[in-house]
């Protein structure tokens, strides 16, 4: 799922889940405190109704004492039915309490009661013409005054009785109830008779708690219900009069004040009090839904733009360059956040991976697939300038043995060594004609490098960096602390003469290469059309010795060596030839040393040697040969440790002496300083065969070489011998110098190439031991050969 | 020595009886009155012959003075002018002097009539009607009902001045619809009751007319009162307000008389008989009578009386007016029970 579709689906609920929290939490907290406060608003009002029924109450009571104690009274009282009251003291009593509702609007109606229930003075201000009537509570009052037994404890509490009663529509309204007499002092009754005692009757208008009424509902409409519960009358004196407060919160409010007239109850109705919450719980709602929305929409906002978005451009862009080109369209990140992180780091890894996809991880050098891409792109760019491109394949000789004698440690080593070296001696040239020096060399694989040089006029350019690569084996490669006899071999091809196409450029500069090793270790060689055709040859070689050796195509030639002094057959050389069609013209000089590449020899050697003893045993059994058999290997045996093994085990199969058997190891071969091929020869040596060094003086075997090889002859090249012919008064002959070395090592000497008579004389002069040569004989065919040895035995035995 | 004791005796028994010769010590009358009742000169003229000064406190709601004479506060005066009706009703509570034992030279003067109305407890002083005042300039409709000043027209509706008079208010409530002035039945009563309250809300004041042109002088702004006859002049000169016409309503007006009565929670004093006495001198008393408007009750004071004084009909009423009024009377206990809660109601009328 993508980041942002997740983002929705983790951030919405979170946000929601949170904020429902958090709304929830403080919507119990403001609930609490509105219950709180409605329940403190309702608790006041409560309580000022209470108050004002004890207010009510007290003035009421107040005003009848001084309604009753006033001389109007009393004289009315004292005489109630006459004329004069009448005119006089009713009158003035009606006045009186008139003036009284002035100022206490709730009085209504006082009647003056006898013990028999008798009015004798009644006025009701709201209906003047009513008639008295004596309450419930009066007649109780009466009713107890007369049944008691005791009239004074009754009396002498002055107490007045109040009582408030609600009635259905809610009209509350406060009666007061008094005894008292004309004939006694209001404060002091008890003495009183019931003849002197009257009761005083106040009702008041049903006004109880009407203004309180009314805001209550003006405030709260019909969600407060005020209820008022009667008490049982009781005279208490109000002195003593405890309210007491009841607040019950639980889905309503229920406020009860209790006193000593009853209970004043105002309930609020759990609907009142959710309909107080409503307007609460629509804003936390609301506010709740819009936090929701604004937050997700902010923070989704946000993150789109801070987290998201510079992460879709990093990655549009890096799609974007995958197209273009590699990294192009990205650049380095300075803002120090993840996301410039990220692309700073992919960056690098682009980076690395380019570099792996370009270099070789070894020697940091171009590998085969970029220089490939440089190549034809150079090639391109000389066509078009009409320029030339150098392409110098370069190929490093007896890198193997490195490997194989140091380790491949030292062997990569070497390598790197190699490399750095490459771009320091190019540095030059490349600074006037390539790209960088690490553009224009390569390391192709193993120990093959290239170079590619760029924008030449000529390909003297190429040559001298040639002569500078090949300048760095002069005196052998070090590396480490060693220095190792490794050289170099280079073939240069040019572009576009050689070539235009890549592979063809590459083909040729490997010809040229393989050229420059056939001419001798050290070189370099130009592509020449004329390499294509040895390339050929080389290749038909390959095939055809594949194919002789598959078919057994083989045969050996004998060439007979003859003593010196007598010139009798002192042994025989043997020689391999081939009737393999593909080799027709080739001579084994040719596909020996292909063969050696291909690793054929082998098979070859051995072959040739188990011919020899085959050959050798029948010459031996059959014609009475008593020489020896010079067998010529490949010095690459010397490197192999099994030719010991095949070698011995051939001696175990054919009943031959070594000492009879001479291996003749070509002299250039034997060039390093290598202890595993001296061991190698010790080895040999070991088994009992003779050790001939072939072609001796063509190469550069040092003296102490000489003196640590275990060799026992020398075969002197035919390039030496045919300088007898070649006048050189004023120097000495090689030969003699070689004889002489050989006398020194007390090494036996065989001449080679021996073509007339001149030069056999002087040899034989020189006192070599054996000579060879087309003038003694050619190379035979067994047939011919074996006829030899019998006609040299007869000889012999007539002599 | 001698001599100075001789001038010391001289000088006082010259002294006492100067006093004793003299007649008695200057003595204050306070007369319990209406305003506007008696005439200053007959004041300064007592004064100068007695050299007794006359106190006048005034009222001008009689059930305040009742209130004040049945409280026991009468004794704060010497002389209190009384309604025939009130009088009687109040001698109930032996609150007066009997006043036939007064030594006076000037009753013979006083009418007969007058006199059998106060009784022994009181000496006439005046008497008249009750009627309807009303500013000519204003009114636009004939009064000649009761009727009209319980439901006033509508010039006169919120400039009503009227009387609440337990007796006196009902009394022409009563004969607004036709009843008698005094009469007891429960139902006619409650239909006075009935135009009492319903006139309430038209008018203006409950303050006697005559008080009130007197608070407000110029600026009296009531049109229409209901009013004693005697009480014209003090109107009129008061607000000075010329078109005040005084008229009595054709179903009839009740006739009343005012008398002198004495409180008896002290005896009487000197000057108050000497004052009682010049009150009824004939001279003093047209004097008097012309001087403030009203009807006297002294006929020698008639005999002396100016032409317009004797012609003017508000102060001396045809005689076939006088055939549809009543005198006053005594109420029963219940009747005038019935009146009193009358007035509470009317009072406590929102």
């Amino acid at each position: 799922m993508r980041l942002s579709k997740r983002v929705n689906y983790i951030l919405l609920p979170i946000i929601c889940l949170l904020l429902t929290l958090s709304a929830l939490f403080t919507y119990q907290a403001i609930k609490t405190i509105v219950v709180d406060n409605v329940t403190a608003k309702l608790t006041n009002k409560a309580k000022r109704l209470d108050s004002e029924i004890v207010q009510q109450a007290h003035e009421s009571i107040g005003l009848i004492r001084l309604f009753v104690s006033s001389r109007e009274a009393i004289a009315y009282l004292n005489d109630p039915e006459s004329y004069y009251s009448t005119y006089s003291h009713q009158g003035q009593l009606f006045n009186n309490f008139n003036v009284a509702v002035d100022t206490s609007p709730f009085l209504r109606a006082i009647t003056i009661f006898s013990l028999a229930g008798e009015s004798l003075f009644h006025l009701d201000v709201n209906d003047p013409f009513s008639d008295p009537a004596i309450s419930n509570v009066t007649q109780r009052y009466i009713d107890q005054l007369l049944e008691a037994k005791n009239m004074r404890l009754m009396l002498s509490n002055t107490n007045p009785i109040y009582r408030v009663v609600m009635d259905e529509q809610g009209d509350t309204k406060l009666s007061v109830v008094m005894p008292y007499s004309a004939a006694h002092v209001l404060t002091d009754l008890k003495y009183a008779d019931a003849q002197s005692l009257f009761v005083i009757q106040l009702e008041n208008n049903a006004t109880l708690f009407e203004a309180e009424a009314s805001s209550i509902k003006s405030e709260y409409g019909d969600g407060v219900n005020v209820t008022f519960e009667t008490a049982v009358v009781a005279s208490t004196s109000d002195k003593e009069r405890v309210s007491t407060v009841d607040a019950v919160v639980s889905s309503g409010i229920s406020i009860r004040i209790s006193g000593v007239y009853g209970a004043v109850v105002l309930e609020m109705s759990p609907d009142h009090l959710s309909d107080l919450l409503l307007p609460l719980k629509l804003a936390t709602v609301l506010v709740t839904f819009l936090l929701i929305v604004t937050l997700y929409v902010a923070l989704r906002a946000m993150i789109h733009v801070q987290i998201l978005l510079p992460i879709e451009r990093l990655v549009k862009q890096i799609k974007g360059s995958h197209e273009a080109g590699l990294g192009s369209d990205l650049k380095v990140l300075t803002s120090e956040d993840e996301v410039a992180d990220l692309n700073n780091s992919y960056l690098e890894l682009l980076s690395h991976v380019s570099h792996l996809a370009n270099f070789d991880t070894l020697t940091g050098l171009l590998n085969r697939n970029s220089f490939s891409n440089a190549l034809t792109r150079s090639v391109k760019d000389a066509i078009h300038k009409n320029t030339k491109a150098a392409l110098l394949y370069i190929d490093l000789d007896n890198f193997k043995l490195v490997n194989d004698t140091f380790g491949h440690s030292e062997g990569d080593a070497l390598l790197i060594e190699f490399g750095k070296k490459l771009r320091e001696t190019l540095r030059p040239f490349d600074e006037l004609h390539t790209m960088s020096s690490e553009r224009g060399v390569a390391r192709l694989a193993g120990d093959e490098f290239a170079i590619l040089l760029t924008d030449l006029p000529n390909a003297e350019a190429a040559d001298a960096a040639a002569s500078r690569i090949m300048a760095l084996f002069e005196t052998g490669f070090a590396v480490n602390d060693n220095v190792h006899d490794v050289q170099a071999c280079i073939g240069i091809t040019i572009a576009p003469d050689d070539g235009t196409e890549v592979e063809m450029l590459v083909r040729n500069a490997d010809a040229a290469m393989y050229s420059a090793k056939q001419n001798g270790k050290n070189n370099y060689c130009f592509y020449a059309q004329d390499l294509e055709d040895k390339m050929q040859v080389r290749h038909i070689i390959a095939a055809g010795l594949k194919s002789a050796v598959d078919n057994n195509r083989f045969h050996l030639f004998f060439m007979p060596i003859y003593r010196c002094d007598d010139l009798s057959i002192a042994g025989v050389e043997v020689l391999i030839r081939t009737t393999e069609p593909l080799l027709q013209g080739y001579g084994p000089d040719q596909f020996i040393s292909i063969a050696e590449e291909s690793g054929l020899i082998r098979k070859i050697d051995l072959w040739v040697i188990e011919q020899a003893f085959i050959a050798q045993k029948k010459l031996t059994d059959l014609c009475g040969f008593d020489g020896f058999f010079a067998i010529n290997i490949s010095a690459r045996e010397l490197h192999n440790d099994n030719f010991v093994a095949d070698l011995t085990a051939l001696f175990d199969a054919y009943p031959i002496e070594p000492a009879d058997v001479e291996l003749e190891i070509t002299e250039t071969y034997l060039e390093t300083k290598d202890s595993r091929l001296l061991d190698n020869l010790h080895s040999l040596k070991a088994l009992g065969v003779r050790l001939a060094l072939d072609d001796f003086g063509t190469g550069y075997t040092g003296f102490s070489q000489l003196a640590s090889y275990p060799v026992d002859i020398i075969k002197i090249d035919r390039s030496f011998t045919q300088e007898i012919n070649v006048d050189v008064s004023n120097r000495r002959l090689t030969v003699d110098i070689i004889v002489e070395l050989a006398r020194l090592y007390e090494l036996t000497i065989v001449a080679e190439g021996v073509e007339d008579l001149q030069q056999l004389e002087y040899i034989q002069d020189l006192g070599v031991e054996c000579v060879q040569g087309f003038y003694l004989s050619r190379p035979l065919t067994y047939e011919d050969f074996s006829k030899l040895v019998t006609q040299k035995n007869a000889e012999d035995n007539y002599q | 020595m001698k001599t100075s004791k001789r001038i010391m005796s001289v000088a006082v028994i010259g002294t006492l009886s100067a006093a004793l010769c003299q007649p008695a010590l200057a003595d204050t009358v306070r007369f319990y009155n209406w305003e506007s009742y008696t005439a200053e000169t007959v004041f300064e003229q007592f004064a100068e012959r007695t050299g007794h000064q006359v106190s006048e406190i005034y009222y001008d709601e009689e059930d305040v003075r009742d209130a004040v004479i049945s409280s026991g506060r009468a004794t704060n005066y010497d002389v209190i002018l009384m309604d025939t009706f009130s009088l009687l009703s109040l001698q109930n509570g032996s609150n007066f002097h009997d006043t036939t034992q007064i030594p006076l030279e000037n009753r013979k003067y006083i009418g007969k009539k007058w006199q059998n109305a106060c009784g022994k407890y009181g000496i006439p002083y005046a008497h008249g009607t009750l009627g309807i005042a009303y500013r000519d300039s204003i009114n636009k409709t004939p009064i000649n009902s009761w009727n009209q000043i319980f439901d006033p027209s509508a010039e006169h509706v919120g400039k009503v001045a009227m009387l609440l008079d337990s007796v006196d208010s009902v009394a022409v409530a009563l004969l607004a619809s036709g009843n008698k002035p005094f009469s007891e039945n429960e139902a006619e009563l409650k239909d006075a009751y009935a135009k009492l309250v319903a006139q309430k809300s038209k008018v203006a004041t409950y303050e006697y007319a005559v008080s009130y042109a007197i608070a407000n002088g110029p600026s009296t702004d009531i049109s229409l009162a209901m009013v004693y006859s005697t009480d014209m002049w003090s109107l009129m000169e008061y607000s000075e307000q010329e078109d005040w016409q005084y008229v009595i309503p054709d179903e009839g007006t009740t006739e009343w008389v005012d008398c002198l009565a004495l409180p008896i929670s002290h005896p009487i004093s000197e000057a108050t008989i000497q004052f009682l006495d010049f009150l009824n001198e004939p001279e003093i008393a047209i004097e008097n009578a012309e001087e403030v408007w009203i009807s006297t009750t002294n006929d020698g004071a008639l005999a002396l009386a100016s032409e317009d004084y004797l012609g003017d009909e508000s102060l001396f009423p045809p005689a076939e007016v006088m055939a549809k009024s009543e005198s006053y009377r005594a109420l029963s206990s219940a009747a005038l029970n019935f009146r009193k809660r009358m007035l509470v109601g009317v009072a406590n009328q929102q």
